[in-house]
């Protein structure tokens, strides 16, 4: 039996199925439409979209202008497109939203850091607003913090500890047994549905058609998954990242931390990565020349300290093919990705995740 | 009453789970008193609420120590 369908706004997507805005470089626009054309919500990551298109169309772009044009590529002849949009790369924040809007996303999803004035800058009434949370402490937070703007969140996604990618959890955290995605959900729903019965999406570790209707079963409106869509053939990533995720074991795929991510958040990684090994024996140089994740002090602690830190931008930028010649590739991955053994297309993967 | 800095003081401790002693003017909230990112936007929305005053995040960002907060405090209020 097919899923269930989605609902966010007034938008309606045929399966109840978000693919994650994989950044760097990831989820661009033919990941993006492909998914859409399929019938679920194909989602384009916004970050460092200037340099990837200044570098597939030899001219230069701002986040702005590399924003609209993806998005209206994705955009063109499909259904319902989102960006994914990291508070933590915040000098790039307003204009990649903005950008997108003037591209005619449909939604926009923000995570990694709290989305706190996201409604003050997408003023646009047609675009539906999805934080991305990993408590719910930060869901109350959001909720309280966009009252300021009369606004709500139009869905929420729930992310787990088994994500890809950045993990909004202490290190210490995220084997505890309350943090599991089992166990965060059903009080974020319950929050939901007084707020207005606001869709919940659950994310981190769904891998099969059975995981879906196991919470969908528990009440959740839909899902996210990463790491499935990273492995078809339309996805950016590059051909070493794919292969890398399709001979990966179980006991390849760990968690960075000291050294990891300049944000201070964990990033599972695939441990044979090139840049992570480099890295583990603080052999790469403190080269970062990107400063996108800036802390408070204004500076990435990845350009100051090359034993706690990775430079996460050209690192993730190499993976998908673009700046190798400043840092050797770093490959995200969620829990799962170990049990990816080939391509797909992503007509055959929804195909699979929908109908089972 | 108690002064603004005491009342900012009282916030912190009770939004940080933090002692008395560790709550000096130069003690950064991330570095020296463990707050995370959650801490430190739950710690402007009381502040906000203590005081009757709006803090945008662009200026929430640039209160990093136990001073900047207070100085923040004492040179918003009532205006």
């Amino acid at each position: 039996m097919a899923l269930k369908k989605l609902k966010i706004k007034d938008k309606i997507v045929e399966h109840c199925i978000i693919q994650g805005g994989m950044g760097v470089g990831v989820s661009l626009y033919p990941l993006a439409k492909a998914v859409s054309q399929n019938g679920g919500v194909g989602v384009v990551s916004s970050v460092a979209l200037d340099r990837i298109l200044s570098k597939r169309n030899n001219k230069k772009y701002s986040i702005y202008e590399a924003c609209e044009e993806e998005i209206a590529l994705a955009k063109d002849g499909s259904n319902c497109i989102g960006i994914n949009i990291m508070v933590a790369v915040q000098k790039d924040y307003e204009a990649s939203v903005k950008g997108a809007i003037a591209g005619g996303v449909d939604i926009i999803i923000s995570g990694a850091g709290l989305p706190t004035e996201l409604p003050k800058i997408a003023t646009s009434k047609d675009v539906a607003l999805v934080p991305i949370v990993s408590s719910l402490r930060a869901f109350d937070i959001i909720c309280k913090r966009w009252e300021r703007f009369g606004a709500r969140p139009d869905a929420v996604i729930v992310e787990g500890p088994l994500a890809g990618g950045h993990l909004g959890f202490h290190f210490a955290d995220l084997d505890k047994e309350e943090n599991k995605l089992e166990n965060l959900f059903p009080p974020i729903k319950e929050k939901a549905i007084k707020c207005g019965d606001i869709p919940v999406i659950v994310a981190g570790g769904i891998y099969t058609h059975e995981d879906i209707k196991k919470f969908l079963n528990m009440g959740a409106d839909g899902v996210q998954m990463g790491t499935r869509f990273l492995a078809t053939f339309e996805s950016s990533a590059s051909d070493d990242y794919k292969q890398a995720v399709i001979k990966a074991n179980k006991d390849d795929i760990i968690v960075a931390y000291r050294p990891g991510s300049p944000s201070g958040l964990p990033f599972r990684v695939i441990k044979s990565s090139p840049m992570y090994q480099d890295a583990l024996l603080a052999k790469r140089p403190p080269n970062c020349d990107k400063g996108y994740l800036l802390n408070k002090d204004g500076y990435c602690p990845a350009m100051v300290d090359n034993v706690n830190y990775f430079c996460i931008c050209n690192g993730l930028l190499s993976s998908a093919g673009y700046n190798s010649d400043k840092e050797r590739p770093i490959y995200t991955v969620g829990t799962n990705a170990y049990r990816i053994d080939r391509l797909l297309s992503v007509e055959e993967l929804m195909k699979e995740l929908v109908y089972g | 009453m108690s002064s603004i800095a005491d009342q900012v003081k009282e916030i912190i401790k009770e939004q940080l789970g933090v002692e008395e002693e560790e709550i000096k003017p130069e003690a950064k909230f991330i570095e020296d008193l463990g707050a995370d990112s959650l801490d430190t936007v739950e710690l402007v929305m009381a502040m906000e609420e203590k005081f009757g005053i709006e803090i945008p995040d662009s200026d929430a960002e640039k209160i990093l120590t136990v001073q900047d907060a207070i100085n923040y405090v004492e040179s918003h209020i009532n205006k």
